[in-house]
C-alpha cells in the first residue's frame, strides 16, 4: 500500500515540478490552484487503481439516469 | 609585451605617419614572421609600404602586378598634378582587378588576414586594399561521402569562391543571388547564402538571414555549427537542415526554391528547408530511369523501417509473442537460444553496441589496418561469439541486416538518428513486446509530425497530404510528367515546364 | 492551442478513425447477441440511421462555426444552466476516455501480454495521450494522415485474407429474428459509432474552413460506416452467429483463423495493430475535447497546462470503470441512451433554444467570436 502511494506521489511531484514553476512565474494563480486540485484528485484515484480497490464506476451516473427509461421501454 | 587591444570602434582611422601604422600592425600581430612588409621609396619621394601575409596572398601576382607596375611606372606621375598619390596609383598604375580604399584598422586586419595586400603611404591616413588572394587549395575531386554511379563526380572544396563557381557553372541565371556574411567573432568565417530570387519564397529568405544574424559565437569551423544554430528544434534526433557535398544536389535544391548556405572552410553546403523526404533522396534518382529509381526508393524506405524495427521485432517476438513464428522456425530459434545465457534484449544490446564500436573504429582506422579489422570484426567476433554461446546466430543475422540497411539511407544525418531511435524501441520491445513497439511508433510518428523546418511541416508531403507532391516521394515519376515544383516549400513559381513540352 | 488548424482531409481521416474506433473488436459480439444471424442487417440499418446523425451534428456545429459546444451551450442557456450542460458533456468525454482505456487494457492483457498488470498498459496509454496532447491537435491530425494509408492497407488485407474462410450460409436464414431484434441491435451499431461523434462538436471549430469541409466530412463518415458494416458481415460469415456471443473478441478470433497455404498464419497481430491505432485516435479526440472543454469552462489561459492531472484522473478511472466483463456488458446498455442524449436530444434542445432566441431577437447572439 505504501509503495503505491509513494510511486504515485513521486510521479505527481515530478509532473508538478515540470509545469508549476512556469505557471507560478507567470503568476497564473487560478491555473496553479486548479492544477494542484486536479493533481490531488488524480493521484488519489490512481492510488486506488494501483491498489486495485474498486471504486464506484463513472458509469453509475448514466445507469442511474437511464434505468427508469430502460425499464419503461422494456415493459412496452 | 603588453597586449594592445584591437580597436573595435570603427572610427579608428589609420595613422598618417607610415611607420606608426606599420609599427601598430606589427605589435598587434606579435611581429609575426609570415607578415611580409615591403618598404619602398618610389619616384617623387613617395614612401610606401606593401603588407601581405605569406601563404595567404599570391606572391606571384604581387610581384608582377603590384611591385612591377609601381617600380616601373611611378615616375610617370607629374609632380604638379594635385591627385592624391594613392588615387593615382589606383587609377593609373596598378593593373589589378580587385582594388578598394580603406580607412580603418579593423577592415585592414580582416582583409590582410584574408589574403589581400595592403598598400600604405606615408603622410596619408588611407590605404588601398588589393585583392590578390592565392592560397593553396585542394583541387576539385570526387565526393567522399556521397558517391554515385551515374552523374557528375565533382564535389565542393573548402574554398567558398570555388564552391560558388561550381554552383554558378550549373545555374547561369542572373536571378541566382549571392549574399555574403562574416560570422564568428574570432574566426570571421565567410558565410554565403545563395538562392534563386525568382523562385525562393521571400519569407524563407528573410528567415534564413534573421537566423544567421542571430549567431553570436567566437568561431564557426564547419557547417555543422551553423546547422545547430539555425535549426528549428533543439531536442530532436532528426536533422532539419540538409547538407551535401555535391553541387548537383545543391543546384537541384535551388531550382526547387530552397536556400543554400555555403561556409568557407568546409565542402559541406547546407540547404534549407530540409524535409524528411529530402533525406531519403539522392540526386542519382533523377539521372537513372524512373522505374529503377522508384524501386530503389522503395528499398530505401524499407531499409529505414528495417533499421528501426528489426532488432525490436526480434526481441518482442522471441520474448513475448513466440506464437507468431512458424513452428519450424520457432523450434530452431528455441534450440539456438537454449545455450544462450542472456535474455534477448541484453543479447541484442550487446551486439548492437559492439557493432557501433566497430563502425566508429572503422572510420578512424589507418587505411592499412582497415582490412584486418573488418575481418576481425565480422568473422572472428561474430562467429566466435556464436560458437562460444554468448549470442545466438539469429541475432548476428539481425544485427548484420540492420547494419547494412543503415547504409542504404543516403543522408548520414538521418541514418544516425535512426540508429539512436532503434535503441529506444529495443528497450520498449523488451519491456512491453509488440504493444511497446506500437506505442513507440505512435510516439515517434507524433514527434516527427510535430517537427518543422523553417516553417514547413517536416513530414510534407506525407502529412499534410498533397497528392501532387506524391510524384516525388515514394516514386519517381518520369521527368516529362513532373510539371510542377514541390509545393510544400511554397516557391513563387510552381510550374516547372509547360505542359505541352513534355512527351507523353 | 485553440488556433491549431486541421485541414479537411485530416478531418476526414480523423472521422474514419473515430467511427471505427474500438468498434472493430467490441461491436460484433454485442450486435450478434441481439440479432443473431441478421446482425449484418442491423449493421447496415445502423449505418443508414447513423449517417444522417453525423450529418446533423455537422450542420449543428455550423450554427456557431467558431464555437465549441461548451461555449455555445453557455451562450444559449446562460452561464449556470449552460455550465451544467457543459459539465455533462465533459463528464461524458471523461468517461469515454476511461472506458476505452480499460478496453485497451483488457484486450492486451488477455490476448497479448498476459503476465503484465493492466496498470502498466493503462500507464503507457496515458503517457501516450499526455504526449499527444502536448504536441497539439495539428500534430495529431498529421499523425492520423501518416498512419491512415497503412491502416487502410492492413484492413483490406484482413478482409482479403479472410475470404477463404467465408461461408455465406452462416447468415441464413435471413430475417427470421424479427424486426424488433434487428432494430434493437442496430441501436448498438448506430450509437456507438455515429452518435459518439458528438465529440466532433468540440473539434469542428478547429478545422480550417474550405468549401470541401462538408463533403470530406461526409465521405469520411460514409467510409467509416462501410468499414463497420463490412466488419460485422465478415465476422458473421467467418465465425458464425452461434459462436460469436460467447467470444469477447470475435474479430480477433476471426483473424486467428487466417491461413493461406499453411504459411501465412498467426498474423492476428495486424488486426491488433489496426485496432490499437484507431482506438488511440478515438481516445485522443475524446481527451482533446475534454481538455478543450475544461479550458473553456474554467476560463484557463492555456489548454496544455492541466494535461497531466486530467491524465492521472483518467488513469485512475480506467480501473474504476468496471470490476469485470459481465458488469461491463451490463452497463454498456445504458451507454446507448447516453450517446443518444448527447448526440441528438441535447443538440435538438439547443437548436430549439437558438431558434427561439433568434425569433425574439436577442442581441448577444453573435457568432464568430471565440
Amino acid at each position: 500500500m505504501i509503495h503505491s502511494i509513494m510511486i504515485v506521489s513521486i510521479i505527481a511531484i515530478i509532473a508538478a515540478g515540470f509545469e508549476l514553476p512556469n505557471q507560478i512565474k507567470k503568476r497564473w494563480k487560478k491555473e496553479v490552484i486548479l492544477y494542484v486540485l486536479f493533481l490531488i484528485a488524480g493521484s488519489v484515484l490512481s492510488v486506488y487503481a494501483l491498489l486495485e480497490i474498486q471504486l464506484p464506476s463513472p458509469l453509475m451516473i448514466p445507469e442511474l439516469m437511464y434505468k427508469p427509461l430502460h425499464r419503461w421501454i422494456y415493459q412496452s | 609585451m603588453e597586449v594592445i587591444p584591437i580597436p573595435s570602434n570603427k572610427d579608428t582611422r589609420l595613422h598618417a605617419e607610415l611607420h606608426e601604422t606599420v609599427q601598430y600592425i606589427k605589435d598587434i600581430m606579435g611581429d609575426s614572421p609570415d607578415l611580409i612588409i615591403r618598404d619602398m621609396t618610389l619616384a617623387q619621394d613617395w614612401h610606401i609600404a606593401l603588407l601581405y601575409m605569406n601563404g595567404l596572398a599570391d606572391v606571384q601576382m604581387i610581384q608582377t602586378s603590384i611591385l612591377n607596375s609601381l617600380i616601373e611606372n611611378s615616375s610617370a606621375y607629374n609632380s604638379d598634378q594635385t591627385m592624391h598619390p594613392l588615387h593615382y596609383m589606383k587609377e593609373k598604375l596598378l593593373s589589378v582587378g580587385d582594388i578598394e580604399w580603406m580607412h580603418h584598422f579593423d577592415t585592414l586586419f580582416t582583409h590582410l588576414l584574408s589574403g589581400d595586400a595592403i598598400l600604405l603611404m606615408n603622410g596619408y591616413p588611407d590605404a588601398l586594399r588589393i585583392g590578390v588572394t592565392g592560397r593553396e587549395e585542394r583541387s576539385i575531386s570526387e565526393p567522399t561521402s556521397q558517391p554515385s554511379i551515374r552523374g557528375p563526380m565533382d564535389a565542393f572544396t573548402e574554398t567558398l569562391e570555388t564552391n560558388v563557381s561550381l554552383i554558378r557553372r550549373r545555374m547561369k541565371d542572373p536571378q541566382l543571388w549571392l549574399e555574403k556574411y562574416s560570422i564568428g567573432q574570432v574566426t570571421k568565417t565567410s558565410v554565403a547564402i545563395m538562392y534563386q530570387k525568382s523562385l525562393a519564397n521571400d519569407d524563407l529568405i528573410k528567415e534564413v538571414k534573421q537566423r544567421l544574424n542571430r549567431i553570436d559565437m567566437d568561431g564557426i569551423l564547419e557547417s555543422g555549427y551553423i546547422e545547430e544554430f539555425i535549426q528549428d528544434h533543439k531536442y530532436t534526433p532528426f536533422p532539419t537542415v540538409y547538407n551535401s557535398e555535391r553541387p548537383d544536389t545543391i543546384v537541384a535544391g535551388l531550382l526547387e526554391g530552397r536556400v543554400a548556405i555555403l561556409i568557407d572552410g568546409t565542402p559541406f553546403v547546407l540547404l534549407v528547408p530540409g524535409l524528411f523526404i529530402h533525406f531519403m533522396q539522392t540526386s542519382e534518382d533523377y539521372y537513372q530511369r524512373s522505374d529503377i529509381s522508384t524501386l530503389i526508393r522503395l528499398i530505401r524506405y524499407l531499409s529505414f523501417f528495417i533499421v528501426l524495427l528489426a532488432p525490436s521485432l526480434y526481441i518482442a517476438i522471441t520474448t513475448y509473442h513466440q506464437e507468431m513464428l512458424p513452428t519450424n522456425l520457432l523450434l530452431n530459434l528455441a534450440a539456438q537460444r537454449e545455450g544462450v545465457p542472456f535474455p534477448a534484449f541484453i543479447e541484442a544490446l550487446m551486439m548492437e553496441i559492439v557493432y557501433e564500436i566497430l563502425r566508429e573504429a572503422g572510420i578512424r582506422m589507418p587505411r592499412t589496418v582497415g582490412q584486418a579489422v573488418s575481418i576481425v570484426g565480422t568473422l572472428v567476433i561474430g562467429q566466435a561469439a556464436v560458437e562460444a554461446g554468448i549470442i545466438s546466430a539469429a541475432m548476428v543475422i539481425i544485427v548484420s541486416i540492420t547494419a547494412i540497411s543503415s547504409y542504404v539511407i543516403p543522408a548520414n544525418a538521418m541514418s544516425i538518428s535512426v540508429r539512436i531511435l532503434r535503441f529506444i524501441l529495443m528497450g520498449l520491445a523488451a519491456s512491453f513486446g509488440l504493444f511497446g513497439i506500437l506505442i513507440g511508433s505512435i510516439l515517434l510518428a507524433l514527434h516527427m509530425n510535430s517537427l518543422q523546418s523553417f516553417g514547413v511541416p517536416y513530414m510534407s508531403p506525407i502529412a499534410p497530404f498533397n497528392l501532387d507532391n506524391q510524384k516525388d516521394t515514394l516514386f519517381r515519376i518520369p521527368w516529362p510528367r513532373m510539371i510542377k515544383r514541390p509545393s510544400s516549400i511554397n516557391p513563387k513559381d510552381s510550374i516547372r515546364m509547360a505542359r505541352s513540352k513534355g512527351t507523353k | 492551442m485553440a488556433n491549431g488548424k486541421i485541414s479537411t482531409k485530416q478531418l476526414a481521416v480523423l472521422v474514419i478513425y473515430f467511427i471505427i474506433g474500438d468498434m472493430l473488436l467490441v461491436l460484433p459480439s454485442l450486435i450478434v447477441s441481439a440479432a443473431k444471424q441478421d446482425a449484418w442487417l442491423s449493421g447496415m440499418l445502423g449505418f443508414i440511421v447513423g449517417w444522417p446523425v453525423a450529418w446533423f451534428l455537422y450542420k449543428f456545429s455550423r450554427l456557431y462555426p467558431k464555437l465549441t459546444i461548451v461555449q455555445y451551450s453557455r451562450r444559449l442557456l446562460g452561464k449556470w444552466l449552460g455550465g451544467l450542460v457543459a459539465i455533462f458533456y465533459l463528464y461524458y468525454y471523461l468517461t469515454n476516455v476511461s472506458v476505452i482505456l480499460r478496453e485497451v487494457g483488457d484486450f492486451i492483457t488477455t490476448q497479448f501480454l498476459t503476465e503484465t498488470p493492466i496498470m502498466v498498459i493503462h500507464l503507457l496509454m496515458v503517457i501516450l495521450i499526455i504526449w499527444s496532447m502536448k504536441s497539439g491537435i495539428e500534430t495529431i491530425a498529421r499523425t492520423g494522415e501518416t498512419f491512415f494509408p497503412w491502416n487502410a492497407l492492413l484492413f483490406i488485407a484482413l478482409i482479403i485474407l479472410l475470404l477463404p474462410q467465408v461461408q455465406m450460409d452462416r447468415i441464413q436464414p435471413i430475417m427470421t429474428e424479427g424486426l424488433r431484434n434487428i432494430n434493437y441491435a442496430s441501436l448498438y451499431s448506430s450509437t456507438f459509432t455515429f452518435c459518439e461523434m458528438n465529440v466532433f462538436l468540440m473539434i469542428l471549430p478547429q478545422v480550417a474552413n474550405s468549401k470541401h469541409t462538408e463533403r470530406d466530412y461526409l465521405i469520411g463518415a460514409f467510409l467509416g460506416g462501410m468499414a463497420i458494416c463490412s466488419i460485422v458481415m465478415l465476422t458473421l460469415v467467418v465465425i458464425g452467429p452461434n459462436l460469436i456471443p460467447s467470444l469477447i473478441y470475435p474479430t480477433y478470433s476471426a483473424a486467428q483463423k487466417i491461413n493461406i497455404g499453411n504459411f501465412l498464419q498467426r498474423v492476428e497481430a495486424i488486426l491488433a495493430i489496426n485496432w490499437i491505432i484507431s482506438t488511440y485516435f478515438k481516445i485522443i479526440l475524446n481527451f482533446y475535447a475534454l481538455m478543450l472543454g475544461l479550458t473553456q469552462l474554467l476560463k484557463l489561459r492555456d489548454t496544455r497546462s492541466m494535461t497531466v492531472p486530467v491524465g492521472l484522473i483518467a488513469f485512475g478511472l480506467a480501473f474504476a470503470v468496471t470490476p469485470n466483463t459481465v458488469h461491463f456488458n451490463y452497463m454498456i446498455n445504458y451507454y446507448i441512451y447516453w450517446d443518444i442524449t448527447c448526440a441528438i436530444v441535447l443538440p435538438l434542445l439547443l437548436y430549439a433554444i437558438h431558434l427561439i432566441r433568434k425569433k425574439y431577437g436577442h442581441p448577444n447572439l453573435q457568432q464568430d467570436r471565440l
